[in-house]
């Protein structure tokens, strides 16, 4: 079946739409417009002589860095996560404020701290919640003091990717694409913010961990050379974008070498939805189970949908919106309702969780002995 | 990048390009402006597309960035209506090949169903396997443009080809 499947999918997918050719010559006629264009000259103050001047005036260098830059768990609260704000005030997080310069840029690594369960939300690959993570917030800005372009803006490119690196693993082949990383970036007063999430990486600290920063979406070769005898991993001083490298100061007594040949492996193996995540998966939603739900929490208001029982077997829709998700798409849940509940088994048990800043949403999934299918939602 | 070069590079990608904005966008006018746009995008990032080893796989990821960004500005009203026009226009270009009618209909009838299973896939999946099965890009490439470990394209697919496969037998 899975041959077949391939073969249908192939041949059902295969590209038969073609470009009219007026719209080719239409995306060229644009193309010649916009490079015939003059761009307005305009002679920007830069912010930095700003900055000087007021820092003349008042002679306060306190004022500037107050006015201009976010504290940490600013940056965090920006993004909505008050648990993580609050996470990075703790003793266990650690100010770094480490500034570099490269091109036009400067990257400044603020701090980090790693944990299990540490911020308000969950961090899902496959069905699987990913919650032992390491936080790291970065700052990047223009050393002409122009603003960086805004997230919001149309214009706005992820230019920029950070990732961490492991002394003596190759970053081309362990970057934060393997690691379950994510990012959450925003721009204030013209500087541009990230929050870096990916898998806890503090069982490495024995061996040293570095914060890359690269001037490209994607993981450049060049940007780093790697030595293979002694795992070293350096700048590559020629290289002509943006290539910063911090040593992230992780606590040297969560090294555990166990548990990095173990996150090594997985990763290596680029299976991270492999089945010991789903069996991690299977037991976070067996403690969410439907009794401690059912005492716990409150059912949403209209938030029940139900199915005939010619439903069983089928893919269900289900909405979802409690992640503030802009995309309608992304929010629509497919449930299997045979999943849950064998043939004959009737019931109610829970199907997952999605969390936000105000909590955690349970979706509930109801088999009465009618057949009929209800889900529903409790908070 | 200049125009002529612009004018080589719809050429070679044109057909793969918009055959995905036709699949990613809910009516033949966003298909269209999504096409337009990225092409446009991409001669703007004219160091980007020069350093990319593969520029059908830049390209594709401009084009699902741009989307995402559109959506954000349609309504929902685009997706019905949409729909169904892009259904019939693209059921007409299937050719019958050798096999015998009633095998050509029922298989014909099968590659409707998957193509519209497949629509209806969550995002999730649904972008690894157009970019896997229609654009050709392999588990490195597609993990590269989504920004995700190729672990997670490969299980995305697998579990994309089993909810395809449960659709199909339930149909």
């Amino acid at each position: 079946m899975s041959v077949k499947i391939d073969e249908l999918l192939k041949e059902a997918l295969i590209p038969s739409e073609k470009p009219d050719a007026q719209l080719n010559q239409e995306i060229l006629r644009k193309a010649v417009e916009v490079n015939n264009m003059k761009k307005p000259f305009f002679k920007t103050i830069p912010v930095v002589a700003t900055i000087a001047a007021a820092v003349l005036a008042t002679g306060s260098l306190t004022a500037y860095g107050a006015w201009k830059y976010l504290a940490i768990e600013q940056v965090v609260e920006e993004i909505g996560d008050k648990k993580l704000a609050d996470a990075f005030k703790e003793k266990g997080a650690v100010n770094i404020n480490e500034c570099q310069e490269y091109g036009d840029y400067k990257i400044t690594l603020m701090g980090t701290v790693s944990g299990d369960r540490l911020s308000s939300y969950l961090v899902e690959d496959d069905g699987a919640f990913i919650t032992d993570r390491t936080y790291s917030v970065i700052s990047i800005e223009k050393k002409d003091g122009s603003p960086m372009t805004d997230t919001s803006d149309d214009n706005y490119e992820n230019n920029f990717l950070a990732s961490p690196f492991i002394k003596g693993e190759n970053p081309a082949f362990l970057n934060i694409y393997y690691m379950d990383g994510g990012c959450s970036s925003f721009v204030k007063d013209g500087v541009e913010y990230r929050v870096v999430d990916h898998e806890n990486i503090e069982a490495f600290a024995g061996r040293g961990v570095y914060l890359g920063v690269l001037g490209s979406a994607f993981y450049d070769n060049n940007a780093y050379n790697f030595n293979n005898e002694t795992g070293e991993i350096t700048r590559n001083e020629n290289y002509e974008g943006i290539n910063a490298l911090f040593e992230l100061p992780l606590d040297k007594s969560k090294a555990d070498e166990a548990k990095a040949e173990k996150l090594l492996a997985k990763w290596k193996k680029g299976d991270s939805g492999n089945k010991e995540n789903q069996e991690n998966t299977r037991d976070t939603e067996d403690k969410m189970d439907w009794a401690n739900i059912k005492e716990n929490c409150k059912l949403i208001k209209g938030s029940a949908k139900t199915y005939p029982a010619s439903q069983y077997g089928k893919m269900l829709s289900y909405s979802l919106d409690v992640t503030g998700n802009s995309n309608p798409e992304e929010n629509i849940w497919s449930i299997a309702i045979d999943e849950y509940f064998k043939k004959d088994e009737y019931g109610t048990k829970v199907a997952g969780a999605a969390s936000n800043s105000e909590g955690t949403v349970y979706i509930v999934v109801k088999r009465s002995q009618n057949g009929k299918i209800t889900i529903s939602q409790y908070q | 990048m200049n125009t002529t070069e612009l004018e080589k590079c719809i050429e070679t990608y044109g057909n793969d390009i918009y055959a995905f904005c036709v699949h990613l966008a809910y009516s033949q006018q966003e298909a269209e402006e999504l096409y337009q746009d990225t092409f446009l995008k991409a001669m703007e990032l004219l160091s980007g597309i020069e350093a990319e080893n593969n520029p059908k796989s830049y390209l594709l990821s401009i084009t699902i960035r741009l989307w995402k960004n559109r959506k954000r500005k349609y309504a929902w009203r685009n997706r019905i209506a949409g729909f169904s026009s892009l259904e019939e226009e693209t059921q007409e270009a299937w050719d019958v090949n050798g096999n015998t009618l009633e095998e050509e209909v029922l298989k014909k009838e099968q590659i409707r169903q998957l193509r519209q299973a497949v629509k209806k896939l969550d995002y999730k999946y649904r972008m690894p396997v157009y970019l896997y099965y229609m654009e050709e890009i392999p588990i490195a490439g597609i993990s590269k443009i989504l920004k995700l470990p190729k672990g997670t394209v490969k299980s995305r697919l697998y579990k994309a080809r089993e909810i395809l496969k449960k659709q199909l037998a339930a149909e």
